[in-house]
């Protein structure tokens, strides 16, 4: 079993975040970490070889300093890792699945690929579909659980109002993973050495015949979200905090 | 700019830039003080710079300074206590801590260390490696030979410790804003006099800079020098471990680079690598805040790898983080405090080289107490700001020192070891003449001073560090004697100097000196600065060179403050002028009974006895030289100290050495000079004396003129003291009677098998046959030769009880029948 797990390399969740100019921000101070729901495609990947056999490459299509992010991910188990470079710092979806399918191409189409269900810096939710049409293979976005019987694979994701759908499809497919799939593992400190000798082959976009200029979609103008206003405590009794929260939300904030 | 919902007040009479743990302890203690118009400014949230991603750990055990020992074990007090003050926990869980000893001169140093904490009131046990296993049984200890275990140590929550403070603070009144960062100040005629932010300007009496790894920069815009520097500081923490032993103790092992405790069911290891990386040397962003900063895994593996030997399991488990923040770090490893010498009233209180959690609240306290009262009421020499120097702040010296001063948290801290890096800052203008004499050479306040003198055809360096006498031992003792018998030559150039001019120069000089320095023209007199509380400020010489032109000279460590205490001492239109000449004169000390022959054979001037008698300073040629000659030693014989213009300084040499051959002048170093002045128990301010003594206790009473017309500062302090009679506390000399054991610092002495004092320093008596100390006896009666004769003194050196002598008179010459020869 051959599985490609796609990564981005995303600023640190908790991080706060400086602009620099109209369409960047500042990275000097800022650390940078997995895209949080691809680390679940990660686990899933990894448990899946433990298993069955096979390996797990990581592909990742971004900045230099992706290596880190890259190598804590081969911490987790994974054999080895592709990265392709990239200085543009919010590549257009549609590049970088067409990034991601030339680098399969190049490597070995695999039998699985894992996604996270979106990246949590720019929120596109785009690039995993573009990549599962491109190569011609079903995907499953959002999959909080997964069993793989043969070829046959059951992912189970969440639609809302507590629903639950289980989609059966065949390999070679595109999972896009998230929260609930598992528990992705803490690497342990042998791994993270062993981690620092594996294979990263690294190569330009361009090398991949893409143009990042040629993108669809242009980042205008970035803006920080507005803070929400502040928070207000209610003291005393229970009972008087209910009341008083009862007050605010019929007579203050109108929503009762 | 600025936040429009905030309401500056426009006048304070404290205004305190930083809100971590030290700045809201200094707010606490101040509100406590009854100061109630303080302001607290933090640029964004309380805690946000370092003291959030501190370890927390509440630690007595460890310091061989009185102070800090006295402000760690107030610091664990005032944890337990503050939430029933404030109704906040800090956190505080007396889980205990063992210090490991992995190694024999480890062993030494805690032992030394133990003896010293527990003078102080650590209760501290040595315990055997079973006892370690049985306490933290993770840990493997088939290589430890003790540990040193402190039952009521442990850990607080460094962001719960802050919160409380601030609360404590606020409910005395203090005033905390949040949100405003500190733009710069404003002063007058060398004074602060307020704060310039973002929303405006606050007039205040008093600035206090805790700002932490920004207050260098701070420091920079007010024209402050505060070098210390951030670098990187690492723990990591473990996901859960199955059946966790239940409450485990903190557990560090230096020698391991690691501590180790409890964390959320797994476990935090801290690391202090011995080799670190400094952070941003040029500069902090000013808006990283709950900042992290990208892990170096490659740089840290190995550190990490031995780290985690030590408790084998977290190489067996996930790691959840490997957290790396920066922290700030100084030269020297000591914290930067007190008020700064460039501008009255502005305080600094930054540079906690990851102690700050466990000394926040003691330098709280203590800072309160000097911004209150003006003085501090504790030993602040050795952490004093004015101890630093400007070069120390160029961005070259802190690349290259903090490497190194992280590292030094968990070295093996061997009483002759010198920080490596960043050398070679200053050289004497004889340097490259002393290490062709083959100089071993040693960091003096930035200098490289010639420590000792290897032997033709050896090597001066030291192979291995020890608390027993290391290999250059015998090259100590023959420098010695030469001194005590022959003849030597010392170069002294890193002594401070500073000329003072101007038709109220003897009166200005007068009136800061104890002693009568404006009496005789061409005179040497050594004399105390007091404040008005009559404890000592500095002690120095001072030269009537003329009529209108004085010498001072004052020990290295103590330019800036002496300098400060001059300039803020000259009152307004006195015509007084103070140049720092310290570059502009080499010294080199001729020192021994056969000096003044030498120096004879080489100047026309007539040095005898009668002619140029002890204390006597004049111009005499040399060569092509004109030279100050000062007749004075500071190691107890008949002896001079040449003043040289720098540029004359190696032909000067030359012919001292070439005229020396006849006499076999010996060269030696600063440790000849620190065990021939022990002997003779001359004062080391700083060192065996400092802001908390007086000239009585220190046996400095001669110098005390109190019948000076002019007055002095001090002299109704004195008075009262003097009128008080009998000394409850005197410094006095201790010799060890057996020649075996060394003297360094914090050894115990004991009176009747009570405890009577601690070594403040110490060195070896080559002449008297023992290792030599000074020490401030403290008693509950009158201390007089019948206190001393009736006591059966003994001393405590590492857990070995030896016995001594303790005299108040010198061990050596008493009647100064050699220096007067």
């Amino acid at each position: 079993m051959k599985i490609f797990v796609c990564v981005k390399h995303v600023p640190d969740t908790a991080a706060t975040i400086k602009l620099a100019g109209d369409t960047g921000f500042d990275d000097s101070d800022l650390k940078f970490i997995s895209n949080p729901y691809d680390e679940y495609g990660i686990e899933e990947a990894v448990s899946i070889v433990e298993k069955q056999g096979g390996e797990v490459v990581i592909l990742t299509v971004g900045r230099a300093a992706a290596v880190s992010t890259i190598r804590s991910a081969m911490a987790m188990g994974a054999q080895r890792a592709i990265l392709v470079k990239t200085d543009t710092r919010f590549l257009d979806p549609d590049l970088t699945a067409k990034a991601l399918k030339a680098a399969m191409e190049q490597d070995g189409l695999p039998d699985m690929v894992f996604t996270g269900k979106g990246s949590v810096d720019t929120e596109s939710f785009q690039t995993q579909y573009r990549l599962a049409k491109s190569l011609g293979l079903p995907i499953v976005n959002e999959v909080s659980a997964l069993a793989l019987e043969g070829e046959k694979v059951v992912a189970e994701r969440e639609i809302g109002g507590g629903v639950k759908q289980v989609i059966e499809i065949g390999l070679p497919c595109v999972i896009g993973a998230t929260k609930g799939l598992n528990e992705p593992r803490y690497p342990k400190f042998p791994d993270i050495m062993k981690a620092k000798k594996k294979e990263i082959k690294q190569m330009d976009l361009s090398d991949l015949g893409i143009d990042a200029s040629k993108g669809r979609v242009k980042v205008e103008k970035l803006e920080i979200v507005p803070e929400r206003a502040g928070a207000k405590m209610l003291e005393g009794a229970v009972d008087e905090q209910v009341t008083e929260l009862v007050r605010i939300l019929k007579q203050d904030e109108k929503v009762l | 700019m600025g936040n429009k919902n905030i309401n500056l007040p426009e006048q304070a009479n404290v205004v305190i830039i930083g809100g971590g743990i030290i700045g809201c302890s200094i707010a606490y203690h101040l509100g406590h003080l009854g100061c109630k118009d303080v302001v607290l400014l933090e640029r964004d949230e309380l805690t946000s710079g370092t003291t959030w991603h501190a370890a927390g750990l509440m630690v007595t055990f460890g310091s061989t300074s009185e102070t800090a020992t006295q402000m760690r074990l107030y610091g664990r007090d005032l944890y337990a206590r503050l939430e029933a003050e404030t109704g906040l926990s800090t956190g505080f869980t007396p889980v205990g801590f063992i210090e490991a000893a992995s190694n024999k001169d480890r062993l030494e140093e805690y032992r030394r260390v133990a003896e010293f904490n527990r003078y102080c009131g650590i209760d501290v046990h040595e315990i055997s490696p079973e006892e370690i296993k049985d306490l933290f049984p993770l840990a493997r200890v088939d290589d430890l030979l003790a540990g040193f275990y402190v039952k009521e140590d442990g850990r607080v929550n460094p962001v719960d410790a802050t919160m409380a403070l601030a609360k404590g603070a606020r409910n005395q009144g203090v005033n905390i804003i949040e949100g405003v960062a500190s733009t710069g100040i404003i002063k007058k005629n060398g004074v602060v006099t307020g704060v310039k932010t973002i929303n405006g300007d606050i007039r205040a009496d008093v600035v206090v800079n805790c700002a932490g790894m920004w207050a260098r920069q701070i420091g920079d815009v007010a024209g402050i020098n505060i070098p210390n520097q951030a670098a990187e500081h690492y723990y990591l923490i473990t996901e859960e471990i199955d059946d966790i032993p239940k409450n485990m103790p903190v557990l560090e092992d230096p020698s391991h680079y690691g501590y180790y405790r409890e964390e959320v069911g797994g476990l935090m290891i801290g690391l202090f690598e011995p080799k670190c990386a400094p952070w941003k040397i040029k500069q902090v962003p000013e808006t990283f805040s709950f900042g992290e900063i990208e892990p170096d895994w490659d740089r840290m593996g190995p550190f990490l790898e031995k780290a985690m030997s030590r408790v084998p399991i977290t190489k067996e488990i996930g790691i959840k983080k490997f957290f790396c923040g920066p922290e700030s770090f100084t030269p020297d490893l000591q914290a930067i405090i007190g008020e700064a010498p460039e501008l009255k009233n502005y305080f600094v209180t930054a540079g906690l080289n990851s102690v700050g959690i466990i000394m926040g609240p003691g330098l709280g306290r203590m800072m309160a107490h000097w911004i209150m009262n003006g003085k501090p009421d504790v030993d602040i020499t050795g952490f004093n700001i004015d101890r630093l120097h400007t070069y120390q702040n160029n961005p070259e010296y802190r690349r290259h020192r903090t490497v190194e001063s992280l590292g030094m948290v968990y070295k093996c801290h061997y009483p002759y070891k010198s920080m490596k890096t960043a050398r070679g800052a200053k050289k004497s203008a004889v340097y490259d003449r002393l290490k062709a004499q083959g100089a071993y050479y040693k960091d003096v306040s930035g200098w490289e001073g010639a420590d000792w003198f290897a032997p033709k055809g050896q090597e001066p360096k030291i192979e291995k560090h020890s608390w027993g006498k290391e290999d250059w031992f015998d090259f100590w003792e023959a420098e010695h004697k030469a001194a005590r018998e022959n003849v030597i030559l010392m170069d002294m150039s890193f002594m401070s100097k500073f000329m003072v001019q101007g038709r109220d120069a003897g009166k200005v000089l007068n009136y800061i000196s104890a002693n009568d320095v404006d009496s005789k023209l061409n005179r040497i007199t050594y004399t105390p600065w007091l404040n008005e509380d009559g404890k000592l400020e500095a002690d120095l010489t001072v030269a009537k060179l003329e009529e209108e032109k004085y010498m001072v000279v004052v020990t290295d460590t103590m330019h800036r403050h002496a300098q400060a205490w001059l300039r803020r001492h000259i009152p307004d239109g006195a015509h007084a002028f103070v140049t720092d000449m310290t570059s502009a004169y080499a010294q080199l000390n001729i020192q021994g009974p056969k000096s003044r022959e030498l120096l004879q054979t080489i100047t026309p001037k007539d040095l005898s006895n009668k002619a140029f008698p002890y204390r006597q300073a004049e111009e005499i040629a040399i060569g092509y030289a004109r030279v100050i000659c000062v007749r004075i030693t500071y190691l107890g014989e008949l002896g001079y100290e040449l003043y040289i213009p720098t540029e004359q300084a190696v032909h000067v040499y030359d012919i001292l050495v070439e005229a020396g051959k006849e006499f076999n002048l010996s060269h030696a170093g600063l440790k000849a000079l620190a065990s021939l002045r022990m002997e003779k128990g001359y004062r080391d301010y700083g060192h065996d004396m400092d802001n908390t003594d007086d000239p009585y206790e220190t046996g400095l009473g001669f110098t005390v003129k109190l019948d000076k017309p002019s007055g002095f500062i001090g002299k109704e302090a004195c008075l009262k003291k003097k009128a008080e009679g009998g000394l409850k506390r005197r410094l006095a000399q201790v010799l060890v009677k057996d020649p075996e054991p060394l003297l360094y610092h914090a050894e115990i002495i004991t009176r009747n098998g009570k405890n009577a004092g601690y070594v403040r320093s110490g060195s070896y008596g080559y002449t008297l046959g023992g290792a030599v100390g000074l020490f401030m006896i403290e008693a509950n009666e009158p201390i007089d030769e019948k206190y001393i004769d009736n006591g059966k003194w003994e001393i405590n050196i590492a857990g070995k009880i030896y016995p001594a002598r303790v005299s108040l008179k010198p061990l050596y010459d008493p009647e100064m029948k050699k220096i007067k020869a």
